[in-house]
């Protein structure tokens, strides 16, 4: 039984990476009708923001955090404002135009901070030690690392609930004409969207190294984002409760399947890869608009 | 008129571009018949990883570079400076063979310095064989690469079913495990870490309880450990590059699997360690080179030469740097002892004929006219503090 509690701690600790990558996608994806491919190296340049003001500018965590958020938020307002607006929604050039900027970005990191990892991580202060409960014996640190993503975007969905901001975010998403006639300035609330986008990425960049225990490396986020959209489009890219419950879903499918799936199943190639596109497909035939999805009306 | 005047020219040119047909040459007046060399040059080329998931090693071409530069300001070899060209494959062996065939075939380089990976290498062996162009070190300890004979490939890393061997003895023999457990990359490198320490681990009297692949596009791996913390495992060997070794480590230890952890030498990374903090202490390693902040005098020269000609973030003292300064000696001796009327030819038969070489950092190297096998032997070491720490001595095991 401590193995299934154990596979779902860690599949929610993977999926709320996935949650706070498909939150992002989902917004900027509905409120400026573009497919962000490069909200992974967003997420990258948050991380590489936060470490180089941690251990090559000596600032603490908290302002480090900060300054790191203000400054994703920027980014996302200029790219935005440059370069995305001018695409007028034209989703095949926004497709072309964000691969680039995965391209650009990435590599720019590999060339400020070389694309060996760096000897020092970037780690946040997770309490060492077990949580004990009868039987369960589970990490603190994997605790606290499934728990941030859900604060954070508990923190999200309530402002997009309760706030003026918020509300006409969520007007622009339903109709960026309705809001316009309403008299909402849709392009200010494209540019925040895209500024709070970058914010979750840059989350899922700081949280990345301390889940994964790995380096950081300009290309990390990538394994995430594929499965990001995934679960984001299992969820529904019309819905962002339900792109983020995509995330959490798949990251704990993902560790099931791959938890139940015998050994030799998996060597031979039929990893849990291959159930979960085949799970993509079906649900896609039978919802084309992912589970939470509304179903799209043509009229003729 | 015209237009077939265009025709022509746009045929002309199309016909140029196509890879292999002879074009004139630069203005520099050749020494030999073979590409890549001039009276004052030689062109070497390699296909690393520089960017993805195995980034990490991108830094063998900057230590391989370093070294040219030292060799280039003392004199260069037999009058000629060397200059390295690297391209990115980001461990891709589709982008790897695109790589080497624009090296060999448009940039027209003398030989190859390290193409990195054992399917990437796989992927160009063929090419490489058949346009007759050496290549030294390619970066893996695949036994593909030295058996059956390849005649253009000078391997240096140990294989991964030596450093099994090694390994499993030492679970076995030293650490006293009985069960073993092997966490392996599914594809040729990982499985030939496992199917060595299957066979061994029947050898030394001990049972492989349990083996979990993985994939290199996986995030999470708590199933895989899970996996062998369930089949109560007393030692877990992994065969895995640095990312996900680094993952599995960290959430072995999150999840109670406390067993002893080996690890070939290909995750050997400082920053692995440091990513890892309290986790990372105490697993152990195989290695083939000597550490890199040995006391030896071959290993204190690879540190100046890193320190005269590298930068500490795009060339750090570690195993991968160590490598290719390694790799880059073997090169150049090779070249120097072909001699100034050199050839590719020439070159091969050159580093045939090194009989326990030691002028290299690495241990003896031999290299034969049917045999180019590389380091056949390894030690184990143990991360403490965040470096690493010899605890057995080098060992060729049978």
């Amino acid at each position: 039984m401590n193995d299934l509690v154990q596979v779902v701690l860690s599949g929610l600790v993977t999926g709320g990476i996935y949650a706070l990558l498909a939150a992002g996608l989902t917004l900027i994806f509905q409120v400026s009708g573009v497919v962000n491919f490069a909200q992974g190296a967003l997420a990258a340049v948050g991380a590489y923001t936060c470490w180089s003001l941690e251990n090559q500018h000596g600032v603490a965590l908290a302002p480090a955090l900060a300054v790191t958020a203000a400054g994703l938020f920027l980014l996302g307002c200029l790219l935005q404002a440059v370069i995305l607006r001018r695409l007028g929604g034209d989703l095949a050039s926004s497709v072309i135009v964000t691969l680039g900027l995965l391209i650009v970005l990435e590599g720019g990191i590999g060339i400020v901070f070389g694309y060996s990892p760096p000897t020092t991580p970037l780690s946040l202060p997770l309490p060492d030690g077990q949580f004990n409960l009868g039987d369960w014996s589970l990490s603190l640190q994997e605790l606290v690392l499934a728990a941030l993503p859900i604060i954070l975007l508990g923190a999200l969905f309530l402002g997009l609930r309760y706030t003026r901001v918020g509300t006409a975010v969520r007007a622009v998403s339903q109709s960026a004409r309705g809001a316009r006639l309403v008299g909402i300035p849709v392009d200010r609330v494209r540019l925040a969207a895209w500024g709070v986008g970058a914010i979750l990425a840059g989350a899922a960049g700081i949280l990345i190294p301390s889940a994964s225990t790995a380096p950081i490396s300009p290309g990390m986020v990538e394994p995430y984002l594929l499965s990001a959209f995934t679960g984001a489009v299992l969820g529904g890219l019309d819905s962002l409760p339900g792109a983020a419950a995509g995330g959490w879903g798949l990251g704990i499918l993902q560790n099931l399947v791959s938890y139940y799936t015998p050994t030799q199943v998996t060597s031979w190639g039929v990893g849990k890869d291959a159930v979960i596109f085949a799970l993509l497909l079906a649900v896609l035939m039978a919802r084309p608009t992912g589970i939470f999805g509304t179903a799209v009306q043509r009229r003729v | 008129m015209r237009r077939t005047k265009a025709l022509a020219a746009v045929l002309t040119l199309g016909a140029l571009s196509l890879p292999g047909v002879p074009r004139p040459s630069g203005a520099e007046a050749r020494q030999s018949s073979d590409p890549g060399v001039t009276s004052s040059q030689i062109l070497v080329g390699a296909s690393l990883p520089e960017s993805g998931p195995a980034g990490a090693y991108g830094v063998i071409g900057g230590a391989e570079n370093a070294y040219f530069q030292y060799v280039n300001a003392h004199g260069g070899v037999n009058g000629r400076k060397l200059t390295l060209l690297v391209q990115d494959d980001g461990y891709d062996p589709s982008r790897t063979l695109v790589n080497v065939k624009n090296l060999v075939l448009s940039r027209n380089v003398f030989a190859l310095l390290s193409v990195l990976g054992t399917a990437n290498n796989q992927a160009v062996i063929p090419f490489i064989t058949r346009q007759r162009v050496p290549l030294v070190y390619p970066a893996t300890g695949s036994s593909l690469m030295a058996k059956p004979f390849q005649p253009y490939l000078f391997p240096i890393q140990v294989t991964y079913t030596v450093e099994g061997k090694v390994l499993t003895d030492y679970a076995a023999k030293v650490l006293h495990a009985k069960r073993i457990g092997v966490f392996y990359q599914n594809d040729d490198f990982g499985g030939e870490g496992l199917a060595a320490v299957t066979a061994r681990a029947k050898q030394d009297g001990v049972t492989l309880v349990d083996s979990e692949p993985y994939q290199i596009t996986d995030t999470d791996l708590s199933a895989q450990a899970l996996k062998l913390k369930r089949a109560r495992v007393d030692a877990v060997i992994i065969f895995a590059i640095p990312s996900p070794a680094g993952t599995f480590i960290g959430t072995a230890r999150r999840i109670g699997l406390n067993a002893p952890l080996l690890s070939s030498s290909v995750a050997a990374q400082p920053a692995l360690l440091q990513a890892l903090g309290p986790a990372g202490e105490g697993v152990y390693f195989s290695n083939f080179a000597p550490l890199p902040d040995s006391r030896l005098p071959s290993v204190a020269f690879y540190r100046e030469v890193l320190k005269d000609y590298g930068t500490p973030t795009t060339t750090p003292v570690g195993p991968f740097t160590e490598a290719g300064v390694g790799a880059a000696e073997v090169f150049v001796e090779g070249i120097r002892r072909a001699g100034r009327n050199l050839t590719r030819q020439g070159f091969i038969h050159a580093l045939e004929t090194f009989r326990d070489y030691t002028g290299s950092l690495y241990p003896k190297l031999t290299y034969t006219a049917s045999d180019h096998s590389g380091v056949q032997g390894a030690y184990v070491m143990r991360s403490h503090h965040g470096t690493f720490v010899q605890v057995a001595p080098f060992e060729y095991p049978s």
